[in-house]
């Protein structure tokens, strides 16, 4: 890796959370190349949305998201349930704390190249979704979450306009704040709204639909493709 | 039996390798397979074998065996 926010990134896991340099290491090498200019990408903004330390900071926040997930599946497979019974139980815990989403959001950013499936994800956003997007396209995002997708789409092509929901209002800030970073905020809009009343909406018919790691957070989802 | 003692036989048993001794200031750094996936393991295999019970935001920073002993003597 010859850019210096991956290997700032390779020194500070190292010395704080040395658990994870394999994973690191196992994500780069599906594809050292597309691995960096992801990476790349993401830290820029994220530096900008979020200062100096942003680096740092997501990592920390990365950690204990990965940690929770782990947990939280190996938990399950230990007592065949979930801690958290019903979404309403997980909105009041979770998605309503404005901090702790914070700290969730800028974790799961960081997993869109971090996690090496989540690589493989992001290749295939860009290289199979991306790619076949019509000229000026008119992007609706459901549950844009930190917006590192939408932000990506926008940045890809100078031509496009995203329209997003996200039923957390962290969700709104963040995503509008890394719009800004990337310098495509002219270009996105960021509302709160549950995904499950989008129906009720009027919205403009759309080219593309970007909707990625809401599914598992419904309780109904098949309601969602109705 | 030391605390430092029970807690090898759980490194024993979660790596899988009975050669392995741990101390203090051994990390991840120094055991091939401790990835974020086997720290998990690890540490629900400690809450068994401890009957203590960690919450995910104890252990995510925990950076070697030192932090993670001090961590089990402060519920034992």
């Amino acid at each position: 890796m010859s850019n210096s926010n991956v290997e700032r990134l390779l020194f500070y896991a190292n010395e704080q959370y040395s658990q994870f340099v394999r994973g690191i290491q196992e994500s780069i090498s599906i594809d050292p190349e597309r691995f960096e200019y992801i990476a790349e990408l993401y830290f820029l903004w994220a530096l900008k949305a979020r200062g100096d330390d942003a680096i740092e900071r997501s990592f920390d926040a990365f950690v204990q998201f990965t940690t929770d997930v782990n947990f939280a599946q190996a938990r399950y497979e230990a007592n065949g349930h979930y801690e958290n019974k019903s979404f309403h139980d997980v909105y009041k815990k979770h998605y309503s704390q404005k901090s702790q989403m914070d700290d969730y959001l800028w974790g799961v950013y960081l997993t869109n190249f971090l996690w090496a499936h989540h690589l493989e994800i992001s290749i295939f956003f860009e290289d199979r979704f991306l790619s076949s997007l019509p000229d000026a396209p008119s992007i609706v995002e459901i549950a844009p979450g930190h917006g590192g997708w939408g932000v990506w789409a926008l940045h890809k092509i100078s031509n496009a306009d995203l329209l997003g929901f996200d039923i957390s209002p962290s969700s709104i800030e963040i995503a509008s704040s890394i719009a800004l970073a990337a310098g495509v905020n002219d270009r996105a809009s960021y509302h709160e709204q549950d995904a499950m009343n989008l129906v009720d909406l009027e919205v403009e018919p759309k080219d593309a639909l970007i909707c990625s790691f809401l599914i598992e957070h419904l309780e109904d989802p098949i309601k969602l493709s109705q | 039996m030391t605390v430092l003692n029970q807690l090898n036989d759980v490194f024993q048993g979660v790596f899988e390798d009975d050669e392995l001794f741990v101390n203090r200031t051994t990390s991840a750094n120094d055991i091939e397979d401790w990835d974020s996936l086997m720290h998990v393991n690890l540490i629900l295999t400690v809450e068994k074998e401890f009957g203590i019970r960690f919450a995910s935001t104890e252990v995510s920073r925990l950076n070697n065996v030192g932090q993670l002993l001090d961590l089990i003597e402060s519920k034992l």
